[in-house]
């Protein structure tokens, strides 16, 4: 009994239990993510047919690449 | 103490991530991290040059130029992939996550730059609802996320990111978001 319960203790000290809704959030970041990296898609497109960029900033684009490219390397 | 002594300390400070048994001694080799930041990269890869196409080449108010954004962030890019290739993977990861984290920082808090405008004009409008919500979903997930891993670099641009999200919240409730905005905001 007491080396069931000593045993017991150390798979539970050793094993880390995560909660399911922290796995289900760890799942669902990297499709929420390019779902953000998708949502600039509407106002490219209106670029492309209008053949026009008006005023609107590159910044976000340029930003977009180099972050995401530093995350990458991060993951990888 | 000026910035750049700042962020000199701010990227040299050690991080108690990587001294913890499951992230040691390599780049995070994590799928969840490197899968959706490729597709991001080309996506905007994608958006930078489509915008270059239909872009006037003498523009100034981008902000800045074209070829100042193509060079900067060809420098960035390649400054990444050394750090990555040359230095030993730990310290690569440390220093690749807190230039992230400082890139993460400003991106976050980028659109409270319109926060002056918004209370001068009493009007959110310019503040697009759904991609906030989004933004902060996707920071929220990566908090956790980030905290389960106790990933320092990985939860703390996220909580900002929250912070921000809830900001502009909070000027939407209280501004509302008038009549239907112009432009698209990015």
């Amino acid at each position: 009994m007491a080396y069931g319960t000593l045993v017991g203790g150390a798979i539970n000290a050793a094993v880390k239990v995560t909660p399911a809704w922290v796995i289900a959030c760890g799942q669902a970041a990297p499709i929420v993510s390019s779902c953000v990296f998708m949502s600039p898609l509407p106002t490219v497109q209106n670029i492309m047919q209008e053949k026009s960029v008006g005023d609107l900033p590159l910044l976000p684009y340029s930003s977009m690449c180099v972050n995401a490219f530093m995350w990458m390397t991060y993951g990888m | 103490m000026n910035t750049f002594q700042s962020i000199l300390i701010f990227l040299l400070i050690p991080n108690d991530a990587a001294h913890e048994p499951f992230t040691s001694g390599m780049l995070k080799k994590d799928k969840k991290i490197w899968a959706p930041n490729f597709f991001g990269f080309l996506c905007g890869l994608n958006y930078f040059y489509q915008f270059q196409k239909h872009c006037s080449k003498s523009a100034s108010n981008l902000p800045g130029t074209l070829s100042q954004h193509f060079n900067y962030s060809a420098l960035l890019v390649t400054l990444t992939a050394l750090i990555a290739v040359t230095l030993g993977t730990e310290l690569a990861a440390n220093l690749i996550g807190r230039f992230a984290v400082l890139v993460c920082i400003i991106l976050f808090i980028s659109p409270l730059s319109s926060l002056k405008s918004v209370i001068a004009t009493k009007s959110a409008k310019s503040i697009p609802l759904p991609f906030t919500l989004t933004c902060g979903l996707n920071c929220f997930l990566w908090s956790v996320y980030g905290l389960d891993l106790g990933d320092f670099n990985l939860y703390f641009p996220n909580l900002l990111g929250i912070i921000s999200s809830l900001a502009q919240l909070v000027l939407i409730l209280v501004y509302g978001n008038g009549s239907r905005r112009e432009q698209l905001p990015i």
